[in-house]
Order: C-alpha cells, then sequence, then structure tokens
C-alpha cells in the first residue's frame, strides 16, 4: 500500500535580477512510499536531495507537481488540513547540533509537539509521554534536564529521533542522520533506526552519500543526479545490476574501489542548463545522438526497476 | 619525530581537562600516519599542540623532538618560521579557513612570500603552478577568484596547495573527509597519493574518524582513544588482526563490517576510568584492567597499550 507519491515533483530556484539563472534543484520526480517501507536517496552533494526532502514534508513549495500523502494533495492543501496531517510526518536532519532550541532544556524540546498537538491533559501526563519516548530511543532521564550544547552528537541526534517519533509518525525524511557521527555512534543510531522502523512499521525516505549505509537500510534505493531521479530499483538490483552508466560508474568506483578516471561521469554538473539534453551527455561515454536531443525518461525494465537512460529505451520501443 | 610523555591539559570550571595524557608515539619520515578515535579523544589537540597552536594558558608536558628541536615550549617567534615551511597544516573547516576578502592565488602564496622564499612578483605564477598540480582548472582564473567563487571541491584543493605551498616536511591534515560525500571523498584521497608520489619524502599526518579513507591512504595507524594511544600498528594488521580491542570493535561497526556499536559511552576527560580508559566498554576485562593502567607493549613491531599482550609474554 502506497503511503506517499510525488506526480512529476519540480522545484526550480531563481536567482539573478538581471541574468536570470535557474536552477533545477528537483526536476521531475516520480516516487512513491509503500506502508513499512525504507527508499534510500544516494547522489552526490548538489543533486537535490535535500530539497526533496523539504518538498516532502511540505517545508517548502514545489514548482509544479504535486505530492499525495494519503490521498491528500498535500501540495493544494489548505492550513488546516495540512496541520492535520503533519503529525503523520516527522524529520531527522543532517546536522543534528542546528535542530534544536540552544536555550531549551531537552525536556521542553521533546515536549513541544506533544504540547502543540494537544496529545496530554496535564503535566504529569506529558511527563510520562516524554520520558516513554526517551526510553525508546535509549536516553536517561537525566538528560532531560540538559541544554543541547551539554550532550554528546549521538545522545543529540537519539533526542531528535524521540522527538521525531513523538507524535507516531507514518513516515520519517531522515536527511544524511549520521554524516557528522563517529563510526560507533553512527552504527547505534542506524540500528536504533532501524528497529523503530520495523517495530512500528514506519515509511522512510532515508538520503545518505554513503552507498554502504544505504545498502544496509533501505529496501529500494534510488539515485538522484541533477535533480532527476536517474535510476530506481531494489537494493540489491541496484547494486549488482546498475543499469544507468552514471549508476554503473558510482557502483564500481565506490563499493568496488576501481581509480577514478579524470573523464567520468562522477561529480560533473552540467554547464549548459538544456531542458532537452540528457544532464550526462557532454561526458557519457555512451551517449548517443537522441541523448542531445530528448531528456531521458524514466522508463520501466522491470518489474520494479526504472532508468533514465536512451540506452533502454530502444530495446523497450 | 618522536613524542615522548606528552600531556596537553585545559583548565575549564569544571576541572582539569585532559585532552591528552601521556601519549607516545613516533613519525617517521617519508609515512602516512593515520590517527583514528571518536570525537573527543585528542586527536585534534595533538595535532594543534605540533604547531603550538593551542591557547596559552594551556597545561603542555613531555616533548615533541622534530629534528633535534623541543617543540613545546618553544617562542612564538621560533614556531613562526617552523610552520608552513617545515610542518604545515590543513585545516578541517574549509569555509571558515580562507579569508572571504583576498583572492585564493594570494592566499596560496602568503606562505612562501611570509619566509621571504618567494618574490613578490611571483605570487601569481607560483599560485598558478600549485593549482595546476593539484588539478584545478583552469588555474590562471581560479587563482584570480574570491573563495566565494569557487565550489566545495575546489576550495579544499586550494587548502591543500596553501598546505603544501612552503614545501612542508610534514603535513597535518585534520577531518579533510568531513561532511563531503564519497565521490569528493575519492578525488580527494588520489589528490593526496598524488601529492605523496610526487614527492615520497613528505610525511603525512592525518587525523581523522573516517577509517574507510585511511584504509588507502596510511601506512600506519595510531588509535586514539580518551586523550591516549591505544594501538599504533600497520595498516595490514589493524584491518587484518587489530591488537586493542577498541580498534576491533570500532572496525565492527563500520557499516560494511557489521555495524555493531561500541557499548557504553566514551569516558570523561575530567575523571577518566581508573587502570585501563577502556576497561569499562571492554569484552576482554582482566582484573588488573579495572586498577592498573597498561603500559605500551610492542607487538611484532606493533605497538598496543593492553593487558592481554602483557600477560601473553609472561
Amino acid at each position: 500500500m502506497i503511503l506517499v507519491r510525488t506526480i512529476n515533483l519540480t522545484k526550480y530556484f531563481i536567482s539573478g535580477f538581471m541574468k536570470r539563472k535557474v536552477v533545477k534543484a528537483v526536476d521531475n520526480v516520480n516516487i512513491h512510499i509503500s506502508r513499512s517501507e525504507v527508499l534510500g536517496v544516494i547522489g552526490e552533494s548538489g543533486a537535490g536531495k535535500t530539497t526533496l526532502c523539504r518538498l516532502l514534508l511540505g517545508l517548502i513549495k514545489p514548482t509544479s507537481g504535486s505530492i499525495i500523502f494519503e490521498n491528500i494533495d498535500i501540495t493544494r492543501a489548505n492550513r488546516k488540513l495540512l496541520e492535520s496531517i503533519r503529525h503523520k510526518m516527522a524529520y531527522i536532519p543532517q546536522h543534528p547540533e542546528t535542530a534544536l532550541d540552544p536555550r531549551w532544556k531537552l525536556y521542553d524540546s521533546l515536549a513541544e509537539p506533544i504540547r502543540i498537538h494537544r496529545l496530554v491533559r496535564d503535566r504529569v501526563e506529558e511527563r510520562e509521554k516524554v520520558l516513554e519516548l526517551v526510553g525508546l530511543v535509549g536516553l536517561k532521564e537525566e538528560h532531560l534536564s540538559r541544554y543541547p550544547y551539554e550532550v554528546s552528537g549521538g545522545e543529540l541526534q537519539r533526542a531528535i529521533i524521540a522527538r521525531a517519533l513523538s507524535l507516531k509518525p507514518k513516515f520519517i525524511v531522515c536527511d544524511e542522520p549520521t554524516s557528522m557521527l563517529d563510526p560507533s555512534t553512527q552504527a547505534l543510531i542506524l540500528n536504533l533506526l532501524k528497529k523503530l522502523q520495523e517495530q512500528y512499521s514506519l515509511s522512510l525516505l532515508f538520503v545518505t552519500h554513503d552507498p554502504d549505509i544505504a545498502t544496509i537500510m533501505s529496501h529500494r534505493i534510488a539515485v538522484m543526479h541533477s535533480g532527476m531521479i536517474i535510476e530506481i530499483a531494489r537494493t540489491n538490483d541496484i547494486l549488482e545490476e546498475p543499469l544507468h552508466p552514471y549508476t554503473q560508474q558510482f557502483v564500481s568506483t565506490v563499493f568496488k574501489r576501481t581509480r577514478l578516471k579524470s573523464n567520468d561521469l562522477l561529480s560533473y554538473i552540467s554547464i549548459e542548463e538544456s531542458s532537452y539534453t540528457c544532464p550526462l551527455y557532454a561526458k557519457c561515454p555512451k551517449r548517443m545522438l537522441i541523448c542531445k536531443t530528448k531528456k531521458p525518461p524514466l522508463i520501466k525494465v522491470s518489474e520494479e526497476h526504472y532508468v533514465a537512460c536512451h540506452l533502454y529505451s530502444e530495446s523497450s520501443s | 619525530m618522536r613524542i615522548r610523555g606528552l600531556r596537553v591539559y585545559f583548565n575549564t570550571p569544571e576541572g582539569l581537562v585532559k585532552a591528552i595524557d601521556n601519549v607516545e608515539l613516533d613519525v617517521y619520515e617519508g609515512e602516512v600516519l593515520a590517527i583514528v578515535g571518536e570525537s573527543g579523544s585528542g586527536k585534534s589537540v595533538l595535532g594543534l599542540t605540533i604547531l603550538g597552536l593551542l591557547p596559552s594558558n594551556t597545561i603542555i608536558k613531555g616533548s615533541i623532538i622534530y629534528d633535534g628541536i623541543n617543540l613545546v615550549g618553544l617562542g612564538e617567534n621560533t614556531l613562526r618560521k617552523i610552520r608552513g615551511t617545515k610542518i604545515a597544516w590543513i585545516p578541517q573547516d574549509i569555509d571558515a579557513s580562507l579569508n572571504p576578502v583576498l583572492k585564493v592565488g594570494f592566499q596560496i602564496a602568503e606562505t612562501p612570500l611570509e619566509h621571504g622564499k618567494l618574490n613578490k612578483n611571483l605570487i601569481w605564477d607560483f599560485s598558478e603552478k600549485l593549482l595546476e598540480l593539484l588539478g584545478v582548472k583552469p588555474p590562471r582564473l581560479r587563482a584570480r577568484e574570491y573563495p566565494h567563487q569557487l565550489s566545495g571541491g575546489m576550495k579544499q584543493r586550494v587548502l591543500v596547495a596553501i598546505g603544501v605551498s612552503g614545501n612542508p616536511r610534514l603535513l597535518i591534515v585534520d577531518e579533510p573527509t568531513k561532511g563531503i560525500d564519497v565521490i569528493r571523498k575519492r578525488k580527494l584521497l588520489n589528490l593526496f597519493k598524488n601529492i605523496k608520489n610526487s614527492n615520497p619524502k613528505l610525511t603525512i599526518l592525518l587525523i581523522t574518524h573516517d577509517i574507510k579513507f585511511i584504509e588507502e591512504l596510511a601506512d600506519r595507524i595510531a588509535v586514539m582513544y580518551c586523550g591516549q594511544i591505544a594501538e599504533v600498528s600497520t595498516k595490514t594488521r589493524f584491518f587484518t588482526e587489530p591488537l586493542h580491542p577498541y580498534s576491533k570493535m570500532l572496525l565492527e561497526s563500520l557499516p560494511s563490517r557489521g555495524l555493531k556499536p561500541i557499548p557504553g559511552e566514551p569516558p570523561s576527560m575530567i575523571n577518566p576510568p581508573m587502570g585501563c580508559r577502556f576497561h569499562p566498554r571492554c569484552p576482554y576485562l582482566l582484573d588488573t584492567c579495572r586498577v592498573l593502567e597498561p603500559p605500551l607493549v610492542e607487538v611484532n613491531g606493533n605497538y598496543v597499550k593492553c593487558w592481554k599482550y602483557v600477560s601473553d609474554q609472561q
């Protein structure tokens, strides 16, 4: 059963006054996440991963396209309707140290969502609820009377996870939740997320640029480049049979440790932003004439394996 | 470089923070020595101590013998002559480390200029050459730009260029991979390999907690735990059969090696545990570990601070 779905989701950022510059942060993205499914999103910095997260949470308005969350189009929902479904989604940000109010004790930060949504009748009940949350993520009661700067990065990230869980969400967007943490703390947080995901049948959008983590955490993986999803498939298929030339290079470089060549597709961002050309046209070793004139759409290759590359459109047509 | 009995303490309102407590470490010429450990284990402080960059109220004891000179307690004037030309530092925070109002080419040439090794007229030639060497294209244009005009990857290269501009013998690199994506990490890795190839005598001290990064770059690995050296091993030894229980558990916490977190929490640096500092989290706990601090013992040319190996020999 599908929980969240995006339809042609697009976000352009326009900068400049005289000379308009358009950055296509998220470009025509169609994804869906089922109940209790983890969708990993990998891609380099600047691929549009974080913008996608913010769009899905309704934190920014898309340029066009829509997001359907439990049959409600959140891009067109009014404030009241939006508020009524907000508690079903939560966010775990990349930088735990800037996510909580530095002048609030952890207790208040954790109790805030409960207070806003009026889930409890009195302070005693509130305290019980907060303690329950804290126990869930393995923090102690003593941590609650501390300020964010008084706890370690791992403890802070656990507090943020507890806060994200406080409203019993169905969907959590995790934006590189462990990229700033030590290996041991990272293992702790990832194990915790995995356990909670299974325990509460949560759906997760898990953004990371570490393919090892994506492999462990996700059921399916989406590869992003230049704001587009260029390939999406089950985790094993992405690793063992990547189809897109970019994914192939990404996987072989990162997993098989092949040496980087200077003229490859990785960390290449096209300078001419033409809406008709494949963003990797200038560098792709397998480019064809059609790649210059037509942007490849995401096509189905096999069950649950989609790729945006003309190499595969021939065989299907 | 020889580090003996190094102790670095900070006075804070809560008490004396023992950031580095009795560190003994040898750094050989031409090697890449990685220093790994959790945040707060004292890795960065070690780098800052070598360069004499800590605030003046810090208590530093012990010795750092570099090229026959003890760096501990040297005056600012002498240190200035060493920094940049003999020992250079590549900091971790890219954005906070470049001067936003100076062109990057000038910032690159600043070190040799300051040390009187470069003629003023040659500033641009010098920085262009260096940028070209590090793969920044086009060097002529980039050297004349300001930091905000460059991408993150290029800024990182500029920082590396500043680091090597004085042609140092020892390069200390602090957390080069923090917060950058896998592909940029690979490029950075290749960059360091190239630098190393073009100058085999250069010694690099790599401070990081990114274990995957050092797997390809480092010759030896020093593991720090709570201000002390837990193990110093060759790369092969460390990745196949690490000596210290902490090293073993650190490896097992990697996503590709089991994702097992180390139980317990890093100890307080103000009141570290008695005996071995790792004992509250150690699965191979012996009675001795609780009360006595283990010595650094040699095991086939590698060093480990653990009682397990002391009793083995007896």
